[in-house]
């Protein structure tokens, strides 16, 4: 393998991981504070359809983008009072928001462009950042990227900071591990359990967006295909902390982009089908190396009554 | 010392109604500055109603609360929090993944979203530490700490939101004696300092040591507020928790040991969850003696029962009951022997809630006879007995088709005592055979045990109360970690040296 071929793969590494990070912390919020984020791959999946949907009326990336998120945020918002409020079970709450999205988002699809598809929206330059991307090899890989992967460099950071120094996110982990004990410290369970689960479709949101408008530059039936998922074994596999998460999104981001490579180059002879399985594989040996490893948040699952 | 500046706490007539049960009936309480007021009664007198509305998290029906002369209106545990009342419950609200210092500072109500204090916190909690003579390490994460320690925790926790009234819940029920001399110093630490609290117990002697006012419930309602005074015993006070007279001395005959019915040679469980396992436990069970097992609550205690009863499978070593080896029996092959068993856990292990008496009472062999057959249950002959128990054992219900979630605790109990000890047995395991009785059940209990003794049982008795375990015992041992820290007999038992054991201390 020579020197651009790396780089390429390592810049696109990137490109793939992120969507799958920024999940992977979405996850993490929820998570923490004790509900499941099963309905993520829904969230990615509502967002990337309204931020392409926004961007063709609007052609600007600003308000797509924050367009998606908000759809993303609105459809937990949905999630948190099934589950947080009402009780209902958090497993099969989430699969059912997942197959609405999927749904609701490809007959949306069909009704408003038919068969030809939604047409392709103009492409998100990546920006290069002067001086650091000349570093080698690290340089291109981190410092040429659209500008969403930058947001989502800074974003990691604060949103561990948030989770591990401030005073919320010590409330939102309590909330996770032991509710009743910070309802006798007067944290109110409910909201902060629910404003973790709307932070979580926010950035679930946010990755539905940067997936669609930087990368598919459309929007197609199933686009998120699964990241939903991959950020949640992410943040499992990276013990609901922000950066171990974004460790584990940039090994499924390696996984996907080696996959990516592997079909273009002609000469390896191996079933496309074989590749296409890549990703899967290391999702699979994730979820057989943390089976017992991991332990999650307390109260997970667990629906907190208010007497 | 009537001044009315010196009152912190005044709750006025306060009532409360669950459903169609009156929980608290035009209860008062008056807490002044720097006392320790007991709240006694039996389970279900109404105590834990009456401090959860005053910590907000149940709200009143009528009556008010006046703190400090003024009232407030504490509809939710910020407000508590906010006048200056703290809760330590009986089960610490602690996150155990949480250091120590996470757990103080948790649920700060100003600056929401800033920075936690985590320097600043350290700073205080010092201060407070030395102030109070409470030695506590803010790094260490709560779930390696002991239950003693843990208290501590609650105890700064509630200082460092400036609590000057605190309420503990049953604090001494999970200490070893050595832990509640250090819990009593510390209590009067705070008392000398000025802070109040409310002491709810149901042990007498310790009541009578430390506190300076006793207050005293029964039925949901207030029976009488009284100083502390030497004239004052452990007996009277029972008597107004019952409501008449009642003899606490535990009659019992000489024991005469027999042959031996159980023993257990070096054996070991694997612990589950978060037990501790069994560890290398040898002791050898005769006929008419009970054995009193002590120990603090989840040393072992559940894990060494369901050893015994074939729910657990053992690692190594040998069980031998009635000279047959059950180590490799299976529940069923070790229940069709003349055991009485009574498990720890009333409510999921030894009854089935939604079940009607009956059914309970045929529960353990419904397919022998007198109960039934491989096909039927014989439900006629299942009512008789039942019946015939119920008046055997004076259990209070409506019938023998009664569902079981119906009863009392105590009824409960006796229930589970008719099947496992109402025919002969040759051996009883126990666990915690009293837990959440009132007076009345615990001495029936008593009785039975003893009863079962003289007639040639052997008696495997482990609770937490240590009051108890002396009080019945022929032999005394002491689990630690689930290793059996020794055996004495009920002689040589001195409540210090059992305090050292439970702590899993050696004594020479």
């Amino acid at each position: 393998m020579n020197v651009t071929v790396l780089v390429e793969y390592l810049n696109s590494t990137i490109r793939v991981s992120v969507p799958i990070i920024l999940v992977a912390i979405g996850v993490c919020y929820s998570e923490r504070g004790g509900v499941y984020a099963m309905g993520s791959e829904g969230y990615m999946l509502i967002s990337a359809f309204v931020s392409v949907v926004t961007m063709i009326y609007t052609n600007n990336h600003f308000i797509s983008v924050l367009a998606g998120i908000l759809s993303g945020m609105l459809v937990a918002g949905i999630f948190s009072y099934f589950t947080v409020i009402l009780g209902a079970d958090q497993v099969i709450c989430g699969l059912g928001i997942n197959f609405v999205m999927l749904g609701l988002t490809s007959s949306l699809q069909r009704l408003l462009w038919g068969v030809t598809g939604i047409p392709r929206i103009p492409v998100m330059n990546a920006v290069e950042i002067p001086v650091l991307s000349k570093i080698p090899l690290i340089g291109s890989m981190l410092f040429n990227q659209p500008i969403p992967i930058y947001l989502t460099y800074l974003l990691i950071p604060l949103v561990w900071w948030i989770m591990f120094r401030s005073t919320w996110g010590l409330q939102l982990r309590a909330v996770g591990e032991n509710p009743s004990c910070a309802d006798t410290l007067g944290i109110s369970v409910r909201k902060t359990r629910i404003l973790g689960i709307i932070t979580g479709g926010a950035f679930c949101g946010l990755s539905g967006a940067v997936l669609s408008l930087s990368q598919v530059q459309t929007f197609t039936e199933n686009i998120s295909g699964g990241r939903g998922w991959f950020g949640l074994i992410a943040a499992t596999f990276g013990g609901w902390n922000p950066l171990g998460a974004t460790g584990a999104g940039l090994i499924f981001g390696a996984a996907e982009s080696l996959q990516l490579r592997l079909q273009i180059m002609s000469k390896i002879n191996i079933s496309s089908y074989v590749i296409l399985m890549i990703p899967y594989l290391v999702a699979l040996l994730f979820i057989l190396f943390i089976g017992k490893s991991r332990r999650h948040p307390a109260a997970m699952g667990k629906f907190y009554k208010k007497y | 010392m009537d001044d009315k500046k010196d009152i912190y706490l005044e709750m006025r007539h306060i009532t409360k109604r669950f459903a169609n049960v009156i929980a608290n009936d035009d209860v008062s309480l008056t807490v002044k500055k720097g006392e320790i007021h007991a709240l006694l009664g039996e389970n279900g007198a109404g105590k834990s109603t009456l401090m959860n509305m005053l910590y907000g998290l149940v709200k009143r029906d009528e009556g008010e609360i006046l703190w400090k002369g003024k009232p407030v209106s504490i509809q939710s545990p910020a407000e508590a929090i906010n006048v200056g009342i703290g809760m330590i419950h009986q089960h610490f609200q602690l996150v155990e993944k949480f250091t120590v210092l996470e757990n103080i500072i948790l649920g700060r109500r100003e600056g929401k979203f800033i920075e936690l204090p985590l320097e600043e916190a350290e700073k205080k909690i010092q201060a407070l530490s030395e102030n109070y003579g409470l030695d506590i390490k803010t790094k260490a994460i709560v779930e390696n700490l002991p239950v003693g320690e843990q208290q501590k925790v609650e105890i700064v926790k509630a200082l460092y939101r400036e609590s000057d009234l605190l309420i503990m819940d049953e604090p001494t029920a999970v200490l070893t004696p050595q832990e509640v001399r250090k819990l009593f110093k510390i209590l009067n630490r705070l008392r000398e300092e000025g802070k109040s609290i409310i002491f709810i117990s149901h042990k007498l002697p310790e009541v009578l040591e430390l506190c300076d006012s006793i207050s005293i419930m029964r039925d949901g309602k207030m029976i009488r507020t009284l100083p502390n005074s030497p004239d004052l015993d452990s007996r009277l006070l029972a008597s107004y928790m019952v409501g008449r007279d009642i003899n606490l001395q535990v009659e019992k005959k000489t024991c005469v040991p027999g042959d031996v019915v159980l023993s257990l040679e070096h054996a070991c469980a694997e612990p589950v969850f978060e037990s501790c396992g069994v560890k290398d436990i040898s002791l050898e069970l005769r006929r008419g003696e009970i054995l009193g097992m002590a120990g603090v609550d989840g040393n072992g205690q559940e894990d060494l029962s369901e050893l015994i009863m074939g729910l657990r499978k053992l690692k190594s070593g040998k069980i031998t009951i009635l000279g047959q080896d059950i180590s490799n029996y299976s529940t069923k092959q070790i229940r069709e022997m003349p055991i009485g068993y009574i498990p720890a856990d009333r409510n999921h292990a030894a009854l089935v809630l939604d079940f009607s008496l009956q059914l309970n009472m045929a529960i353990n062999h419904p397919d022998k006879k007198p109960y039934g057959s491989k096909w039927r249950l014989n439900h006629k002959e299942i009512a008789r007995i039942t019946k015939e128990k119920m008046k055997q054992f004076r259990v209070a219900a409506s019938g023998s088709g009664e569902l079981a979630g119906n009863l009392s605790g105590g009824n409960q109990q006796k229930v589970v005592l008719a099947r496992e000890v109402g025919e002969p047995v040759d051996l009883i395991i126990a666990v915690y055979p009293t837990r959440g009785l009132d007076i009345d059940a615990t001495h029936f209990v008593f009785d039975t045990m003893l009863k079962a003794r003289d007639e040639g049982a052997a008696v495997l008795y482990i609770s937490t109360e240590l009051e108890e375990i002396m009080a019945l015992s022929d032999r005394i041992g002491v689990l630690n970690e689930g290793t059996l820290m020794g055996i004495m007999p009920r002689e040589e038992a001195e409540v210090e040296k059992i305090g050292l054991l439970m702590a899993g201390e050696q004594v020479v």
